[in-house]
């Protein structure tokens, strides 16, 4: 065979196993079981750690904005 | 193995087990982890259609997901993005589970079209995230770069459609749609810590847990600062005005609020709610400096009316046929996203998509949902956390929810013939917003639920019972004396619009369930559905 | 000591601001007296600040139009959302304070009203900290019942304004 031949019989070779290991992932719903075991509570605890400031401090200037009025 | 059980087991694996028990139904119920509702497998639907679901549904949608996000705004800002706000890093990842929630045991025709609906909606919650992170001073040291002078934040019950007129210089991305109101389909947990927040500062419980929610997001500093500007609105009620109250103090950029009249049928009415619009229009152009277009305007409304008319068609289809190829939640999902986003290139395409798969079950008389027992209407606000209730509500029960309340909103076309009509039609839009017509718009308009029911030929009621809205609880009663004197079949559904722990999903499906066990006194179709514990999942 | 003559002794301990939600209980504004503050400026929905001022009528004028301006240029209710107007509402609570010498303010919401919900939440921050000015900030029902809790509440509230005015006093 030749060598271009070899290639594509490599190449679909690979894609058959890609699409065999990506549908396992499918069918088993592995993509939401690693979501829900492990990135999920990795972030929430990441976010629950987070440093936030507080908005209760955030300033309220009364007079920022300017008194609104309807044109003619 | 009997040869009558090899060939059983051949056909099933060609074609997918059947939906009812009586014919050795496919017990869905059966592949769900308890508690986490995760699969232990996929639903096999069958050669041809669990195919078509890997490829065209679950890698189509992560490959273009991917893509979307390379587009729109890059990997870094998502990234970036991603660690920043728990709204995307919790709920948007898990999206895909969104769709099998959806989109469980369906097949064929109803199952394509129902997934091009939301991969759709997916596209468009992709495109508002980006640009919020693009525009973002937070992920980018504080800069206001060319991108955040040119976005505009608004509430997400304020129309899309009054920013049309700089459509391509200015892009409207709402406030609260993608931190709040998606994510409560896509995972009902992220939402609860806004309502907690808010509820920590001294906020009561009872308003309406959609603008807790809301002005909870506020409080945990929890939303991008991605716009120089913001438009804020009083619909649909109350909550959503005092909301604004909140937002403004922590928010603190200019704003202008929308006050639309909460009168619907009087033309005086419609006189000033036209006014609002102009006076909005002038508050963009003063803080952009970007003068208000017609012709963008025109072009857009008709664009938007082209997906108005195929609306209807959709409709013509669902009320005189059983070839409607959108389940519940699909169509109520993508009609309220689309119209209230406005009009956008992704509509279109979907439509077009969808609009082949309708017409070829018309014309081949495909039974989309061939186990319709019943022929349901769906009536006031949708639990968000459960908004898939309906698709249990099919496979369990053959309740076929065909249409809802939300989809009739924003039932007209807007005329562009001239500026004034232009406006009249916009302000009409207005007054027949989500909620605002058909939930607090008085009797005629609530009880234009009679009219539907007949017009899409349907013999049950869902009616949905938001306990905490204000609004439509006081007409309760009024509901029941009408289902009793017109002897209609009826059941609620108890909720509390996104937080699941008021009333919980297994809550609505045993009230369902007692409803249809000793009213109806019916037998399910697939038993395994009848009870399950999924109080743990997204 | 043995001369001295005692204080006069004060009829109520703190004087107060009422402000806001619906309220046409006089139990309730009695409630709050017989816990030793006196309301001397009522801004909630059915009270003087609100309602019961003088609505000019200009020569000419189409009453009913008098009275329609009246409410939109006067009225505090939250349910105005102009920015300008939602931020000036705690200023004027706070003029009101000044303007009849109060010590601090009660505010009121009614349960089920979304609106002073919401306001409430700011104005307890705002008042305190912007303009200094102790806040009780309370539910309430339309009708009074839970009236043992809110005696509780007002007492408290009294006595903190109390030590507030001896350490001021104090300094």
């Amino acid at each position: 065979m030749c060598k271009f031949g070899k290639f594509l019989l490599k190449a679909c070779g690979v894609l058959l196993l890609a699409n065999a290991a990506l549908f396992c992932v499918f069918f088993f719903d592995l993509d939401g079981k690693l979501l829900f075991r492990v990135v999920e509570p990795f972030l929430k605890n990441h976010y629950d750690k987070m440093e936030r400031k507080d908005t209760l401090k955030a300033p309220y200037e009364i007079d920022k904005f300017p008194k609104y009025s309807y044109d003619s | 193995m009997a040869k009558k059980d090899i060939k059983k087991a051949l056909r099933d694996f060609w074609y997918g087990k059947p939906h009812s028990a009586e014919e050795g139904g496919r017990r869905l119920g059966d592949l769900h982890e308890e508690k986490t509702h995760l699969y232990k497998h996929r639903e096999w639907r069958g050669v041809k259609d669990t195919l078509y679901y890997f490829y065209m549904i679950w890698l189509y949608n992560y490959i273009f997901m991917v893509k979307d996000v390379m587009v729109m705004g890059g990997p870094l800002n998502f990234a970036k993005g991603v660690w920043r706000y728990r709204w995307v890093g919790q709920t948007y990842l898990p999206v895909l589970h969104w769709f099998d929630r959806g989109l469980e045991g369906m097949r064929g025709e109803a199952m394509k079209a129902s997934a091009w609906h939301y991969r759709a909606m997916v596209s468009t919650t992709i495109r508002q995230f980006q640009r919020m992170f693009a525009a973002d001073t937070r992920l980018h040291g504080g800069k206001q770069n060319e991108l955040y002078k040119h976005t505009i934040a608004h509430n997400e019950t304020v129309w899309g459609g009054v920013f049309y007129p700089w459509d391509g210089e200015i892009t409207n991305v709402p406030l609260e749609m993608i931190p709040y109101f998606v994510t409560c389909h896509v995972n009902s947990h992220t939402v609860l810590n806004y309502i907690d927040a808010v509820q920590s500062i001294g906020l009561p419980g009872d308003p309406c847990p959609m603008c807790q929610a809301e002005a909870g997001i506020f409080v945990l500093d929890d939303v991008p600062d991605y716009a120089p500007a913001v438009v804020t609105c009083n619909e649909a009620c109350d909550a959503s005005v005092s909301t604004s109250t909140l937002q403004d103090w922590f928010f603190d950029k200019p704003l202008f609020s929308l006050p639309m009249p909460m009168q619907f049928d009087d033309p005086l009415v419609k006189k000033y709610c036209a006014r609002e619009i102009e006076e909005l229009w002038k508050f963009v152009e003063q803080q952009y400096g970007i003068p208000f277009s017609w012709d963008k305007l025109v072009r857009k409304l008709e664009q938007q009316n082209e997906l108005q008319r195929f609306e209807w068609e959709k409709w013509e289809v669902d009320a005189k046929t059983s070839y409607y190829p959108i389940n519940g939640v699909a169509q109520a999902l993508y009609r309220i996203y689309q119209t209230q986003y406005g009009d956008w290139e992704i509509w279109h395409v979907t439509d077009r998509k969808v609009r082949r798969i309708m017409e070829k079950c018309v014309s081949k008389k495909i039974n989309t949902f061939p186990q319709t027992r019943h022929r349901v209407i769906a009536w006031s606000c949708a639990p968000l956390y459960y908004s898939n209730w309906c698709t249990w509500a099919y496979n369990c029960w053959g309740l076929n929810v065909v249409i809802n309340m939300d989809s009739l909103m924003f039932d007209m076309e807007i005329r562009t013939d001239s500026y004034e009509h232009a406006l009249e039609d916009m302000a009409q839009y207005h007054l027949w917003a989500p909620m605002r017509r058909m939930a607090v718009g008085g009797m005629k308009h609530m009880f234009e639920l009679w009219e539907y029911m007949e017009k899409f030929n349907c013999d049950m009621v869902a009616m949905y019972d938001q306990l905490q809205c204000k609004g439509v609880q006081g007409l309760h009663g009024l509901f029941e004396d009408e289902f009793r004197d017109r002897n209609i079949k009826a059941f609620w559904i108890p909720h509390a619009l996104p937080d699941s722990r008021t009333v919980s999903r297994a809550e609505i499906r045993s009230l369902i369930n007692d409803y249809m066990t000793t009213v109806m006194h019916e037998e399910p179709l697939d038993p395994s559905l009848l009870d399950f514990d999924d109080s743990m999942t997204w | 000591m043995k001369t001295r003559k005692p204080d006069r002794k004060k009829e109520f301990r703190c004087r107060v601001v009422l402000a806001g939600s619906e309220n046409d209980d006089p139990e309730f504004t009695k409630l709050i007296e017989s816990c030793g503050a006196r309301v001397v400026c009522d801004r909630y929905c059915y009270g003087s600040m609100e309602s019961r001022q003088i609505i000019h009528i200009p020569e000419g004028e189409d009453p009913l139009l008098a009275i329609a301006r009246h409410y939109l240029e006067t009225s505090n209710c939250p349910r105005f959302m102009p920015q300008d107007e939602m931020r000036a509402r705690k200023r004027r609570i706070a003029e009101l304070a000044k303007e009849y010498k109060a010590d601090g303010v009660i505010i009121a919401s009614n349960k089920f009203c979304e609106y002073w919900s919401y306001e409430r939440v700011i104005d307890t921050v705002i008042l305190r900290r912007d303009f200094g000015l102790p806040v009780c900030s309370i539910e309430k029902e339309y009708i009074n019942s839970a009236s043992g809790q809110l005696r509780t509440r007002f007492q408290a509230f009294v006595e903190s304004v109390e030590i507030k005015q001896i350490q001021e006093e104090g300094k």
